[in-house]
């Protein structure tokens, strides 16, 4: 105890100066952590933001800054451009197009003072792939790689990927967290016979990370607390603690906001952002983003298996009224399948526009004339999500409009996610964003025939024909040419109407400098400052 | 020696009544539609991984396998299972959460007895008188207003319309680390540390919520004194005290009062009970991060050990008030057998 | 038959108190809103005037309106027609459910009360709104749900109450006598015992009837009950909550004001029905 004393005493003393006072972060989050462990965090944005911040992948994206519609500017990634994280620099092999080489960087040590190095890397993607975790699937799309003999160490600081067809889609898959390799010593410590990659441990406590933060506590239900790595490779995060408290009603992370006890909250409700403009000391990023509010009509439950109901559907929603009602313009209409902001996005492949005389007339072709033996019709949407409750009210008049009587069912997010990868739920409001800013990555979870998130269930040969095809390709042009293609089947068929694009919203205090979007909407701490 | 016996016979009549609760809780949670694993997985998880962790999770054994499990480890390790919300053993999040809701509960039934007895005692001595209809009607308000709602007034009026208290953000401003852990319960481990900024502002975070809850509390417990309050000043042995000239405040005190307590003692039980259930919604108004939240979210998530841990905790809770209050009846009253 | 009634002692004693009378009052009110919604209501209940969104109360919108324009004042009304529904109904069932059982368990007694009065000890001993938020989980959101999660918590109540009742009845000289004469016991039950043994029962589900209300309200506030955007008490606090911080008053404190009144209603007419029909608290 006295000892720790006089470290502190010394510390102190040390720290004198301008530049003593730690630099405090504290941001409103919605929810607690549900697993610790990267390789499976799906569930929760405070679980994902610890482990973005914890945890590293080989590349990156590239920091690029870009304007937004409302002229300010603002720093973003683009994933066609990736770069070196733990990797320093990567290449595909001159010898071999389908081989990738990571060159790894030197003198980078876990937390935990675990070296990084190729072992490393190789044993972090045997745990991926014998696992099976959420990276197995990611990386396994178009079969690019399937196991983890596919990665090779050449060296202590060399470690080749060799793919079934060498492509830039596997490479940026790579890009997510869930593909950080873990420490090594982790897993040796916590490792028991029945469980040899020690899941049960780094489900229950975080794992030693290479990146610039580690875990200083978790109380659930209340706070979790980041603490800067002082040893960070790149040199130590100007922000030293982070404190990320736990406030599940978004209502009152505005309050906070307001009050000025946070300096930082995402996904505030959009009512509030008009009267949070006007506080002084804060600052809103609205960003475009590639995100949907998507009506997902199972294509393979009765009515909406009938193509001219999804049509009629589509021209008798108020487009306009939901950007303006809902999102007090804080949204963008979508374009179509393939939302602006993503490459090869084609807005005139969706012709969908307000016209319900046009949906009536669509409705009757279908055999429902003004909405006349129209089966029971449900329209779910997960409890908590007040945007798309609202959506849900609007649609609901809407096609009250038409003849179609639609029922609301709020249903907990346990029961809506199982009942909607099951295929099961006929009518209903969810969002999507792809965290991979290419057209085939979205595509292939939203179209495609046998993916597991295609939950409205729809089939077309040749839209499975066009992702197969050119998934993997390298030919820029060709893959283009053929997204577009596949753009316009997909307007044609229906399968799902978008509502809105809705923007993502940041609300900072303006002491907070270096906030950069990434495509997967997590909060990297590292780049960003506190002014006192 | 008897009282041990009472005791001891007594918790074995426990026994049942918890594992009928902890069967009914497991009965409902797996005729839920929904289970923790898909949320847990996600999409993006083969289904071989997914029945393997469904497997490990027992899931897929037959019900009654899975109960059998469920209590040996509990009786065995004390073991709950690990929450698919909080990564958290249940055991370590209960033990988490409780405090915060025994505090709440604790000051708003506080505050109940102290508006309610006085308020029943006033009624009874003033038997048929307009303040005795007043105080029906006060009382009677105070149970038909919903909780949920009367939270959301008081907010209204006190937070955004006055800012006397503090938002409704939880136990301690987002700022304020808790005090060091004793006992769980805020205000009394900020007095014990010595804290005063804390203990100040973990009190104001307990105002409007313990009011609120009071408020429904009290109704009950205030006809409740009023009515035995009026029988036991209307019993022969208090005719006979005040013939005998006992000073009116013996009279009252000595004689009726502790009379009156038993039946006071038994509605106070059922209304702690209650409390202890239907603070949901005032947790849920106030994001008071308690045992109700708690419960809410794990039902909301089909998060099984979580909501089968809450729900354990609550009914011996319960069961352990109504054990105490037998115990207290029978020191009070000679005429209980024990 | 209704001017007997009226004229009857038991119903000269509850006009002689006022809070009773006041109950009926208020409870004789909101039927008579509930009835007559389609008439009263200006706008329908679900009618969206989207260039009149959060409009404080006005000439136009009484109430004010909430944030898709629809009106509350229409909305409170219609809301008192479901919510009345969904509380006869759950507290029908329960009395039904509750009271064969209860007087099952006091007629025969033996192995069957045993069991009866050890499942009624856990369903007591279940805190009653978790209780009700798991049920209405399982089967989902809906009226429905609302009505079956309400009256199944209530369920032990009135099955003991009962049991308690046809215990008491069974040892009367009209019951003993009806027996000796040569009647099978079920016609003894039914012809003799139920009827006498209801009283109690039925006063107990007055002063139910209130807590039903707040019940089924809660879960809809919750989320689990009947769905947005239908009119209803608890699902319109729960859709005033989103307005709450920006000062929307109105959207979430008349459909509450609503609930307490008639909650309030029921809750004083029981009080002085209990008064009047139950001899031993009269004298208090």
């Amino acid at each position: 105890m006295m000892r720790r004393l006089l470290w502190l005493l010394v510390l102190g003393a040390l720290a004198l100066g301008p530049a003593a006072a730690q630099k405090t972060l504290v941001v409103a989050v919605e929810g607690g952590i549900d697993t610790f462990d990267p390789a499976f965090s799906v569930g929760s944005t405070p679980t994902q933001t610890v482990s973005a911040n914890v945890f590293e992948t080989l590349i990156r994206p590239k920091i690029v800054t870009r304007t937004a519609p409302d002229g300010t500017t603002y720093q973003t990634v683009d994933m066609e451009k990736l770069v070196g994280q733990l990797a320093l620099v990567w290449a595909f092999d001159e010898n071999d197009p389908n081989t990738v080489i990571f060159h790894l960087r030197r003198g980078v040590r876990y937390h935990s003072g675990t070296p990084f190095n190729a072992d490393a890397v190789i044993l972090g993607m045997r745990r991926i792939f014998e696992t099976k975790s959420i990276t197995t699937f990611l990386v396994g799309m178009g079969g690019a790689v399937t196991s983890a003999d596919q990665f090779k160490k050449i060296d202590d600081y060399t470690v080749a990927l060799t793919m079934k067809q060498g492509n830039t889609l596997t490479l940026k898959n790579l890009t997510i967290y869930n593909a950080a390799p873990v420490d090594p010593a982790d897993i040796k410590a916590h490792a028991t016979e029945k469980d040899p990659w020690a899941l049960d441990w780094f489900k229950k406590n975080l794992g030693s990370g290479t990146g610039p933060y580690l875990l200083e506590s978790y109380v659930p239900g209340d706070r979790i607390v980041l603490r800067a790595n002082p040893d960070y490779y790149l040199g130590p995060p100007k922000i030293q603690r982070v404190v990320m408290k736990i406030v599940p009603d978004p209502a009152q992370r505005v309050l906070l906001l307001r009050t000025g006890a946070v300096d930082m909250a995402n996904q505030v409700p959009v009512r509030e952002l008009d009267g949070l403009k006007r506080i002084p000391f804060l600052k809103i990023l609205s960003l475009p983003t590639t995100n949907q509010d998507r009506l997902m009509m199972n294509n393979a439950i009765a009515p909406f298996d009938n193509k001219l109901v999804r049509k009629a559907v589509a021209y008798a929603i108020p487009y306009e009224l939901i950007i303006k009602q809902v999102y007090r313009g804080y949204a963008r209409v979508p374009v179509g399948p393939i939302e602006d902001g993503m490459p090869t996005s084609d807005p005139s492949a969706w012709p969908y526009r307000y016209d319900p005389e046009k949906a009536k007339a669509l409705l009757a072709q279908a055999g429902y004339p003004g909405g006349k033996g129209l089966p029971p019709i449900k329209l779910s949407i997960r409890i908590g999500n007040e945007e798309q409750e609202r959506e849900a009210v609007i649609v609901q008049d809407a096609l009250s409009k038409i003849g179609m009587k639609v029922a609301i069912e709020k249903l907990p997010f346990a029961t809506f996610n199982e009942l909607q990868q099951g295929g099961k739920l006929q009518l209903f409001i969810d969002d999507w964003i792809s965290w991979v800013n290419d057209p085939y990555y979205h595509m292939f979870w939203n179209f495609h025939s046998k993916s597991p998130t295609n939950y409205v269930r729809y089939k077309n040969a040749e839209v499975d024909a066009i992702i197969d095809t050119y998934m993997l390709s390298r030919d820029e042009a060709a893959r283009a040419e053929a997204s577009r293609k596949a753009q316009r089947i997909i307007a044609d068929d229906a399968p799902q109407v978008y509502l809105a694009s809705p923007n993502f919203n940041v609300v900072l205090n303006k002491k907070v400098t270096g906030y950069i979007y990434f495509n997967d909407t997590l909060t990297r701490f590292f780049y960003m400052d506190k002014t006192p | 020696m008897r009282v041990i016996r009472y005791v001891l016979r007594r918790t074995a009549l426990l026994i049942p009544v918890l594992l009928g609760t902890l069967f009914i809780a497991f009965f409902l949670t797996r005729i839920l539609p929904g289970n923790p694993i898909d949320r847990v997985a996600g999409p993006y998880i083969s289904q071989e991984k997914r029945e393997a962790m469904k497997h490990e999770a027992r899931l897929d054994l037959p019900f009654y396998q899975q109960f059998a499990l469920y209590l040996s480890d509990l009786l065995t390790r004390g073991d709950m299972g690990t929450s698919y919300t909080t990564a958290q053993p249940v055991t370590k999040d209960l033990i988490q959460r409780f405090p915060a809701t025994f505090e709440l509960v604790a000051y708003g039934m506080g505050l109940a007895v102290l508006l309610a007895l006085p308020l029943g005692v006033i009624s009874a001595l003033n038997k048929d008188s307009p303040i005795d209809h007043a105080g029906r009607v006060i009382a009677v308000v105070g149970v038909s207003v919903p909780v949920f709602w009367l939270g959301l007034v008081l907010l209204y009026v006190f937070f955004l319309k006055l800012g006397w208290v503090p938002p409704p953000i939880g136990r301690l401003p987002p700022t304020m680390s808790p005090p060091p852990h004793v006992t769980g319960l805020y205000t009394l481990d900020a007095l014990l540390a010595g804290q005063w900024e804390t203990f100040r502002a973990a009190l104001s975070a307990l105002i409007l919520p313990s009011v609120t809850l009071a408020v429904t509390a009290m109704a009950p417990l205030a006809r409740m004194t009023r009515s035995a309050m009026v029988e036991a000043l209307a019993s022969e042995y208090v005719r006979a005290a005040r013939a005998l000239g006992l000073p009116r405040r013996v009279l009252l005190w000595d004689y009726a009062f502790r009379n009156a307590l038993v039946p006071i003692l038994t509605i106070f039980a059922g209304v702690f009970g209650y409390a202890l259930g239907g603070v949901v919604l005032v947790e849920f108004v106030f994001s008071w991060p308690g045992l109700g939240q708690y419960t809410l979210n794990a039902i909301l998530a089909s998060d099984f050990p979580a909501i089968q841990g809450a729900i354990l905790l609550v009914t011996t809770v319960y069961v352990v008030i109504y054990l105490l209050l037998d115990l207290a009846v029978a020191t009070i009253d000679p005429r209980v057998e024990v | 038959m209704i001017k007997r009634l009226w004229q009857s002692e038991a119903a000269y004693r509850l006009r002689q108190n006022p809070t009773t009378m006041l109950g009926l009052g208020i409870v004789c009110f909101m039927v008579l809103l509930a009835v007559l919604a389609p008439w009263i209501a200006p706008y329908p209940p679900l009618e969206k005037h989207f260039d009149h969104v959060s409009e404080p109360p006005s000439l136009r919108f009484f109430l004010g309106t909430d944030q898709f324009g629809q009106d509350i004042f229409s909305r409170v009304i219609w809301a008192a027609r479901l919510d009345l529904f969904i509380a006869a109904t759950a507290v029908a069932i329960s009395l039904l459910v509750g009271g064969f059982l209860g007087a099952l368990a006091g007629f025969w007694g033996g192995w069957f009360d045993e069991l009866f009065m050890r499942t009624m000890d856990i369903l007591q001993a279940f805190p009653s709104l978790i209780l009700a938020m798991g049920i209405a989980f399982a089967l989902g959101p809906g009226v429905f749900t609302v009505i079956v999660a309400t009256s199944a918590v209530n369920i032990p109540g009135y099955a003991r109450l009962m049991r308690a009742s046809m215990l008491s009845e069974k040892q009367r000289t009209y019951a003993l006598a009806a027996r000796a004469s040569g009647n099978p016991p079920w016609r003894v039950l039914l012809r003799h015992l139920v009827p006498n043994a209801l009283t109690p029962v039925f006063v107990n589900a007055t002063l139910h009837f209130g807590w039903a209300i707040l019940e089924a309200a809660g879960l809809s506030f919750l989320g689990l009950g009947v769905a947005i955007p239908n009119a209803e008490w608890g699902v319109m606090i729960n859709m005033g909550l989103q307005d709450f911080w920006q000062g929307h008053w109105w959207s979430y404190t008349f459909p509450g004001v609503f609930i307490a009144l008639t909650v309030l209603g029921f809750n004083l007419l029981g009080d002085g029905l209990s008064d009047v029909l139950d001899p031993r608290r009269a004298h208090r």
